[in-house]
């Protein structure tokens, strides 16, 4: 990810010229995954469609994962909230405050790190593995709530809050996210801690007077980019909180029961697109394509330093419209089997289906940076600011980059996107049985869907794989 | 279908599955092939490499390649190179420099100052699999890439 800002510069073109603003962008990440080898891909490949027909012939007959029951675990109090709250807060300020007050050196001070490893990769793991935590340890949100409750106390009302504008739906949340990968994967100042401190900072300025306009559960369920965002990944997990409670349910049904305001195609598509377009920036098309249309703009009056963004900027919108493009071409074909449900109807009736997509291209692509990436935590809450402070004697930690052998690295990539394509064709089958009226059309529709999941599938190996090298 | 019908079907698809990854998978596990690399190539000093090769050589051990990088003013001459090394091997890496520096192997962190018109040598074991950076930090420029497969 992070790592790779100078490569279109790099390329032949630019090279001569090595601009160091663009070079200085280096991330906090030295180390890429090798590339999985042609019959590892070809075997995935395989394995993809025949398990696709198999899952065409074996799937059950009527619904299975819609209304599914749930199981109620644990009573879980009121003080979750605080304590994770105020862990949300805490950890959001030494962040801001790292960044700010740190060292500048992207690798040595703890918000990079913090945001790109901990908030963006790991928060999607730990919402699968757990469920919704983002919900109750998000700071914007945490704070919010704080004043509420004070303000309540005091006895202090203020105006009420209006309605959220339905037409807005996600939107704000689409584009918070696509903010965040431009961010992330074009932006050339990405890794500049005090950067990513103010950024921060502006970011919850902004949720905590999006909430008190519109109230804090309506804007932070709609409109918080990444209260939004976690909980989509949360929603493929066993475990929702609900009623004072911990409930146990199946495992993908929480997709189910996805709301399909107006924007969540689009989310996913970006969520799916960006991390597309991260793997394709590291292949041969783009740092072959990449550079040229950098020069474009270069000889059209803009500096290296914005020609690269330029550039990098068309290649993410490029891939967010490549899989928008792909999904449509299997509703546009779901929309031919019964003509009289729209492309629009259908879009937001299959649009759950592509969360288990999205969070193995994530975890499949970001899999090993987690894990090695994360290790740094251990020196870093030592050495915040890294001035050579030790808090809690782990500043001399440092990263075992041998944890993983690449053949286990590549496995793991193999067995998260076949997981990912499986669920993904679960979800709609079982959607297909509920929106066509006879297990025939059902089964008609489901090709095309079965189309673009391999296609997905496909594309997330391809990606990762020699043939993109 | 009825039961065991969709049983065998998926016993089948399963068995395909498997035969398909074992008929793929490459043979030579653990077998070291010698390191190549895309980077310029001498023989270290000391093992005095003879034009003419013996006919009857048995498979002796390659002599350590040392890849030399020649840094002009913080940027890698000839542009970023690829050092392809397999797991467990020696990697020697010899950086030159027309102006000091300081030379940084990412995951292996190792870190030596080469001073102007000087050069530094880096002899380590490639424990780690994955694609490495090779650093200089006066200008923070990426000179070459360490790729350490299995």
């Amino acid at each position: 990810m992070i790592r790779r800002a100078g490569l279109a510069a790099s390329g032949a073109a630019a090279a001569a010229l090595a601009l160091p603003s663009v070079a200085a962008a280096h991330g906090i990440v030295g180390r890429a995954d090798l590339p999985i080898p042609g019959w590892l891909f070809g075997w995935a490949a395989a394995v993809v469609l025949v398990v696709s027909f198999v899952a065409l012939a074996l799937l059950w007959p009527e619904a299975r994962l819609e209304h599914t029951r749930q199981r109620r675990v644990i009573a879980l109090p009121a003080a979750a909230d605080l304590v994770l709250g105020v862990a949300g807060i805490a950890i959001f300020a030494a962040g801001v405050y790292a960044g700010l007050a740190g060292t500048q050196t992207a690798a040595a001070n703890l918000m990079p790190r913090l945001v790109f490893v901990g908030f963006w990769v790991g928060v999607p793991v730990a919402s699968v593995v757990f469920g919704d935590v983002f919900r109750l340890l998000s700071p914007w949100r945490a704070a919010a709530r704080a004043v509420a409750w004070a303000a309540g106390r005091l006895g202090l009302r203020g105006p009420a809050a209006l309605p959220y504008p339905a037409r807005l739906g996600w939107w704000p949340a689409v584009a918070g996210i696509f903010a965040f990968a431009w961010v992330e994967l074009v932006y050339t100042g990405r890794d500049d801690p005090s950067t990513l401190a103010v950024l921060a900072l502006a970011y919850a300025a902004i949720q905590l007077v999006g909430m008190s306009v519109y109230g804090i559960e309506a804007w932070s369920r709609n409109a918080d980019a990444f209260g939004v965002y976690f909980s989509l990944f949360a929603r493929l997990s066993a475990w929702v909180r609900r009623d004072g409670a911990l409930w146990l349910r199946v495992p993908l049904s929480g997709t189910t029961s996805l709301p399909t305001p107006p924007g969540v195609v689009a989310l996913l598509a970006v969520s799916i697109g960006s991390t597309a377009f991260d793997g394709a920036a590291e292949g041969q098309l783009w740092t072959e394509a990449g550079p040229k249309l950098q020069q474009l703009f270069v000889d059209l009056g803009f500096s290296l330093q914005a020609g690269l963004e330029i550039a990098f900027t068309i290649g993410l919108a490029g891939a967010i419209l490549v899989i928008a493009g792909i999904y449509h071409l299997g509703v546009r074909g779901m929309h031919g089997v019964r003509p009289a449900l729209s492309t629009r109807e259908l879009s937001r009736q299959f649009v759950h289906t592509l969360i288990p997509i999205a969070f193995a291209y994530v975890l499949a692509h970001y899999f090993s940076f987690l894990a090695y990436e994360g290790q740094a935590f251990a020196f870093l809450i030592s050495d915040p600011l890294g001035d050579g402070s030790n808090l809690f004697g782990t500043a001399g930690q440092t990263i075992d980059y041998s944890l993983f052998s690449a053949t286990a690295i590549w496995y793991i990539q193999v067995i998260v996107l076949v997981t990912g394509h499986v669920s993904g064709l679960m979800l709609a089958h079982d959607r297909a049985l509920t929106v066509y009226r006879s297990p025939r059309e059902a089964t008609r529709s489901q090709y095309w869907m079965l189309v673009v999941m391999v296609g997905f599938t496909s594309l997330g190996l391809w990606l990762l794989s020699v043939s993109n090298q | 279908m009825n039961r065991n019908q969709r049983i065998g079907l998926a016993l089948a698809a399963l068995a395909l599955v498997i035969t398909g990854f074992l008929l793929l998978r490459p043979k030579d596990d653990g077998g070291s092939a010698p390191a190549t690399t895309a980077a310029t190539e001498t023989a270290a000093p000391g093992t005095t490499a003879p034009a003419t090769v013996p006919t009857t050589t048995a498979p002796v051990p390659p002599p350590p390649r040392v890849t030399t990088i020649a840094v002009k003013d913080g940027a890698p001459v000839g542009g970023e190179k690829t050092i392809t090394v397999t797991s467990g091997d020696t990697v020697r890496l010899r950086v030159t420099a027309n102006v000091a520096d300081v030379i940084h192997v990412h995951g292996y962190d190792l870190e030596k100052p080469v001073p102007a018109g000087g050069s530094v040598t880096f002899t380590f074991k490639a424990t780690s699999e994955g694609v490495f950076d090779v650093e200089a930090h006066s200008t923070d420029t990426k000179i070459a890439k360490l790729e350490v497969t299995p």
